[in-house]
């Protein structure tokens, strides 16, 4: 054989072992895919031609502390299709049609599409679901979902919570459960082709879903509707912006009851307004203590041994903390007294000298300890921490503030948690709102215990602090809250809210009432809040402790608390009078109301609202009287009827107000306004007071602002708009007058 | 020669191997093709094979057979004419090759993204696939003076020069996988006209460290560019804190802002070598979807899809197959271009492991078939052309194969014989016929 074809065979041999060697490598390779991985790919080829509807699971219940039902879910009814297993589809259309009271036609559409899996109705009543079960029709199945009931409609709804379209938790504790309460879903499970459509005979399984865990409370619900009771009276008296009732067991930490106003009905949250339902103001809002703040100085100075309750003490009326002047609420002061009496009339210059004896660092620590600046951790969402001047930056001004709860802002869960520490012998307690976890054949799946999260004083500084307390509900600030037969303890409060702007705003207050009982023994502790309370009562020791003695007489009551024979009832019940002085009522009539308001507000009155509207067309008693300070005057808004009018209308004053103020005060006068020129009213023609007949044309000249000679009526400090002393509020230092 | 003579001297094992394919393809098309939605998927799975030959899909089988006619009468013609007339005319054949790829790009049609197809009377062809055939023609006749003469890299120019016009043509429609065959068929033909096997080795190791140095630079270009986009976004949302928490021109927002600064030029920078690279090699997508195949679950619903199904398919097959009819990613639907350039993963889901090994069997038959008739060849020409032949169908098997098992980049190449696809059935009937031409004018073995 000749040497070239030598080499060609070789070449050629090479290039044949090459080719055959790659064919067997494919070989393997496909048989690695077959065999190697041939079970977890069949696996894949039979889910990515199965379709999985899911089907949910019951929601868990949710009960009171005494297994009453709170939350419930209803069972009702969905039918669906399976396109490829309907037999005969006009008939089964004919026959579903007038069950469903659905056309006939787009049923029939509905089952010959190309799909796998169809739903023909949702959530349907228990008597179509019979009906539709009767028919026994292959091809369409009945499938159970539920949907969230509360029976008791308006309990404890921002605690409870609600629940979304798909029976999601959206709030309360139906989202910090939502795991527990959830269950596991089922399926349906069809077999689809890759545009998702039907295929002939698909095999069709059904797993059924897990029931979702109950939920035991640690609300009680009698108690609840101790708290939703007083709440009410307290709207329909104070109409305030906001109110909080928390009543707690001290000892655990369990919330007993927990209720804020405004409220809404948990089945038809959807129309309540956002403000109502999206917060829960005992856990999120945050506001200046005030005296009730007081406590936790006391009981950080028993604690450190700075002060004793025997202690002597002269309030002059004022104390100077560098150099600004703190004033008591009382004026001219408290003269000589204990410790004890400083707490009893909630002594502000005494209570500022006892916090800087404690001093920056000690106060801090206790503030801290009782877990202030920090969420409490109850399970709750959206819960705030509080709002505190940073220790590094605390001057002997801000000591001295937070000393009578200003400069620092608090949640109501946050000082009851710390009231309850004071409470239950110095141990706070992490706050607690559920009790048990079972599943649906009532086996516990989880139990909460009482979790102490630390000390904060000794038990004998808890037991004199709850002594000085007893003081101030037996003689002091606090006689309001006193319950016959049993020993209470408390402290009133009354803050100014923070504006928007930092400042303090005028004429717009915090009441609050934090204490337990009874003192020997303390079984509940509750707090009351009522932000903003309208009609000029605004006091603590007037609008809150008459309102935390209802709640906690009655719970005590209804828990059977041995009442503590031989106490004596305080003589009188508090009435603070602030020192009067006269005043001459503004005139308001034909004001804008906002105006209005602002004008009597800064004369040093208050006022009350009757009828709903934008214009005052009365007021009472009328311009020029000499009234006491404080009083209120009634603003009348409706319009009296057209008939009961007279000929003749008193011309307004215009002056200062921009175009379409003016021209709509006008028109409700049945006047008309000719203008001159743009910005704010300056001369009229005819001039304000006197009379017209109706129908009189008014002549007046708009300057732009600054250009008129005269100054608006319009009052020179403007009227802060309504807005929460919220977590953006900043903390003011100093100047002002603390109430008790 | 006489035709009788030469109907005499066929190589049947070829022929044969070649007709099981093309059964064995039209049986796996009209399954391919067909669609569940009408009709009963458990009843069809239930019949016997037999039966299940006449519910198969035969729109796309009658015309695959009409396309098996045609390849066979100029398979014939191929056959018939000697293969030395045929290189004869090798400068008219190349010229008309480059013109055939060269009105692809000016008058071809456009489908998935590229022009290929060219109408012709009723008819679209492929003229990329004559070319191939065209190619191994004149190449073969180019490289015969040249035999022993390919020692240095100097003599290889004007070889890669020859082969490099009508590659680049279709590179430029784009068509990766063809130009690959172009390469590796070059390579093959010039390995067996005696270039040093070391210089080959060297150039071909070359050529992969340019690509590594390629897919390298990419992959640092594309990583920067995004990391900086996110890091750029990152301090976006930075800095709208900062300005919301701050006067507008306090020092803190002019810091933050310097620094937005500084990085929004960075990351241009970054984007702008990033894009200029793709301007002058493969665009983003083409990238991805070469490289997709080491992970495709990467990208399950766009860009691995494809493949992720294929390799279901394959592996939901197991040893036996799901049986004709049978298989659920083929009827359901969700294996893309089943019956042409993944028409292998059908045969592993519905004659599973098996079916594959008779379908490797036949196409190594046909392998071997073509060397042994190289080595048979009565000169150097006619062995050269079997070896091109060989070399350009081994290699479409491989990368076929390759790319549907998941081991190399998704290109559209067919499976020879096998695929639906008029163009590529002709072309390859036609490549036979220069086998079964070399093989009936061999070298006679004296009795």
């Amino acid at each position: 054989m000749p040497p070239m074809l030598t080499l060609i065979r070789k070449r050629l041999a090479f290039l044949l072992i090459a080719s055959g060697l790659i064919l067997i490598a494919f070989t393997g390779r496909v048989a690695w895919i077959q065999f190697v991985r041939g079970e977890e790919l069949r696996e894949r080829a039979l889910e990515i031609r199965t379709r999985d509807i899911p089907v949910e699971a019951r929601r868990g219940n949710i009960y009171d502390r005494n297994g009453k039902e709170l939350v419930t879910s209803v069972s009702v009814d969905s039918l669906y299709a399976i396109p490829g297993l309907v037999k005969d589809p006009r008939g089964t259309a004919q026959k579903l049609s007038p069950v469903l009271a659905v056309d006939e036609e787009r049923l029939y559409q509905i089952l010959t599409r190309k799909s796998c899996f169809e739903w023909l109705a949702r959530k349907m009543d228990a008597q179509t679901a019979q009906k539709v079960k009767a028919l026994n029709l292959p091809g369409v199945f009945l499938v159970g979902e539920n949907q969230r009931y509360y029976p008791f409609q308006t309990l404890a709804p921002h605690l409870l919570g609600f629940t979304g379209i798909d029976n999601q938790g959206l709030t309360g504790v139906e989202v910090t459960f939502e795991k527990e309460l959830k269950g596991v879903p089922g399926r349906i499970i069809v077999e689809q082709d890759a545009t998702g459509q039907d295929i002939p005979e698909p095999i069709h399984k059904y797993i059924s879903p897990r029931q979702g865990h109950h939920l035991f409370l640690t609300i009680d619900e009698t108690i609840q509707h101790f708290v939703e009771r007083e709440l009410d009276k307290i709207t329909a008296r104070y109409r305030p912006k906001l109110a909080v009732i928390i009543v707690m067991d001290p000892r655990t930490g369990e919330i007993l009851a927990m209720g804020n106003r405004p409220t809404f009905n948990s089945n038809e949250w959807l129309q309540a307004p956002r403000e109502a339902w999206d917060r829960n103001p005992a856990i999120w809002y945050n506001y200046e203590p005030g005296s009730t703040f007081k406590i936790i100085t006391m009981a950080a100075a028993l604690a450190e041994g700075v002060v004793k309750p025997e202690d002597a003490f002269f309030d002059p009326g004022y104390i100077k903390v560098a150099d600004r002047y703190i004033r008591c609420w009382y004026d001219g002061g408290h003269g000589s007294q204990t410790f004890a009496e400083v707490v009893m009339h909630s002594c502000n210059p005494g209570f500022v000298e006892v916090g800087l004896r404690v001093g920056i660092p000690k106060f801090y620590q206790y503030v801290k300890a009782f877990g202030f600046g920090q969420p409490t951790g109850i399970d709750l969402p959206g819960e705030a921490a509080g709002i505190m001047i940073p220790e590094k930056k605390a001057t002997n001004l801000n000591i001295a503030t937070m000393s009578i709860g200003q400069s620092i802002a608090v949640t109501p869960i946050q000082l009851l948690t710390a009231v309850a520490a004071v409470a239950n012998g110095g141990t706070l307690v992490r706050p607690q709102i559920v009790r048990e976890i079972r599943d649906s054949s009532g086996n516990v799946v989880k139990q909460f215990k009482p979790e102490p999260v630390r000390t904060v004083l000794p038990p004998e500084t808890a037991r004199q602090a709850g002594a000085l307390l007893e003081n101030v509900v037996l003689k002091g600030t606090g006689r309001n809250a006193f319950i016959d037969g049993y020993r209470v303890a408390g402290k009133t409060g009354t803050a100014q809210v923070v504006g928007e702007g930092g400042g303090y705003v005028t004429g717009r207050y915090v009441a609050s009432f934090a204490g337990f009982a009874p003192v020997e023994d303390p079984r509940v502790a509750a707090l009351v809040m009522v932000a903003e309370p309208q009609g000029g009562i605004y006091y603590g020791s007037q609008v809150a402790a008459p309102v935390f003695q209802a709640v906690v007489r009655d719970t005590l009551h209804y828990l059977r608390v041995p009442e503590t024979p031989g106490l004596e009832k305080p003589k009188d019940p508090f009435v603070y009078e602030e020192p009067r002085f006269k005043v001459k009522v503004p005139a308001v009539v034909n004001y804008p109301v906002s105006e209005a308001i602002s004008r009597l507000v800064q004369a040093g009155l208050t006022y009350q609202i009757r009828g709903e509207g934008n214009i005052v067309y009365g007021q009472m008693p009328g311009a020029g009287a000499e009234v006491l300070n404080g009083t209120a005057v009634i603003l009348n808004l409706e319009p009296p009827p057209r008939e009961q009018r007279g000929g003749e209308v008193t011309v307004p004053n215009l002056k200062g107000l921009t175009i379409p103020e003016a021209a709509d005060l006008l028109k409700n006068l049945d006047l008309h306004l000719e203008l001159n020129g743009t910005g704010l009213a300056g001369e009229q023609d005819p001039p304000a007071g006197q009379k017209v007949p109706r129908g009189t044309t008014i002549r007046v000249q708009f300057q732009p602002p600054g250009q008129g000679g005269e100054q608006p009526p319009a009052p020179l400090e403007p009227e802060t708009p309504p807005a929460p002393a919220s977590a953006s509020g900043t903390l003011r230092e100093g100047g002002f007058v603390e109430r008790p | 020669m006489s035709i009788a003579r030469m109907v005499k001297n066929l190589d049947y094992t070829l022929l044969f191997t070649a007709a099981g394919i093309i059964l064995f393809g039209l049986v796996v098309i009209g399954s391919a093709t067909l669609e569940f939605t009408n009709e009963s998927f458990t009843q069809l799975k239930n019949l016997n094979f037999i039966t299940k030959l006449a519910h198969l899909d035969f729109e796309f089988v009658l015309k695959q057979i009409q396309w098996v006619l045609i390849g066979l009468f100029l398979m014939a013609v191929m056959i018939y004419l000697p293969y030395e007339d045929l290189v004869k005319h090798s400068r008219l054949l190349y010229i008309f090759n480059l013109l055939i790829l060269a009105a692809v790009l000016i008058k071809g049609q456009t489908a998935y993204g590229a022009q290929r197809w060219i109408q012709l009377g009723p008819a679209q062809f492929q003229p990329s696939e004559f070319s191939k055939l065209l190619m191994i023609l004149t190449f073969a006749g180019f490289l015969v003076k040249k035999r022993g003469n390919l020692n240095r890299f100097r003599d290889l120019i004007p070889c890669f020069l020859y082969v490099g016009a009508p590659m680049l043509l279709i590179l430029a429609q784009p068509d990766l996988g063809t130009s690959m065959v172009f390469v590796a068929v070059m390579f093959a033909m010039l390995f067996f006209a005696d270039a040093k096997p070391l210089l080959l080795l060297k150039i071909i190791g070359a050529g992969t460290v340019l690509v590594a140095c390629l897919i390298s630079a990419h992959a640092y270009l594309h990583d920067t560019d995004r990391a900086l986009e996110k890091q750029l976004a990152a301090l976006e949302q930075e800095k709208k804190q900062v300005m919301a928490a701050n006067a507008a021109n306090s020092p803190a927002v002019e810091e933050v802002e310097k620094k937005y600064n500084n990085l929004l030029k960075q990351s241009e920078k970054a984007h702008k070598r990033h894009e200029k690279f793709h301007k002058y090699t493969l665009k983003e997508y083409q990238m991805t979807r070469l490289f997709i195949f080491l992970n495709p679950q990467s990208d399950l619903l766009g860009d691995g899809y494809q493949l992720w199904q294929s390799l279901i398919s394959i592996g939901s097959g197991g040893l036996a197959g799901k049986g004709l009819l049978g298989g659920t990613q083929t009827h359901f639907t969700f294996l893309p271009v089943r019956h042409t350039d993944f028409i292998f993963s059908v045969v592993g889901e519905e004659f599973g492991f098996l079916g594959a090994l008779v379908l490797l069997g036949l196409f190594l038959l046909i392998i071997y078939r073509g060397i042994r008739i190289a080595l048979e060849a009565r000169d150097f020409l006619g062995s050269l052309l079997a070896v091109g032949v060989v070399s350009m169908f081994a290699f479409h098997v491989f990368v076929n194969i390759g790319m549907t098992s998941g081991i190399m980049p998704v290109t559209g190449i067919p499976l020879p014989l096998f695929s639906y696809g008029g163009s590529n059935m002709i072309m390859n009937l036609m490549a036979l016929g220069i086998l079964l031409n070399v093989y009936v004018r061999r070298r006679k073995i004296l009795f």
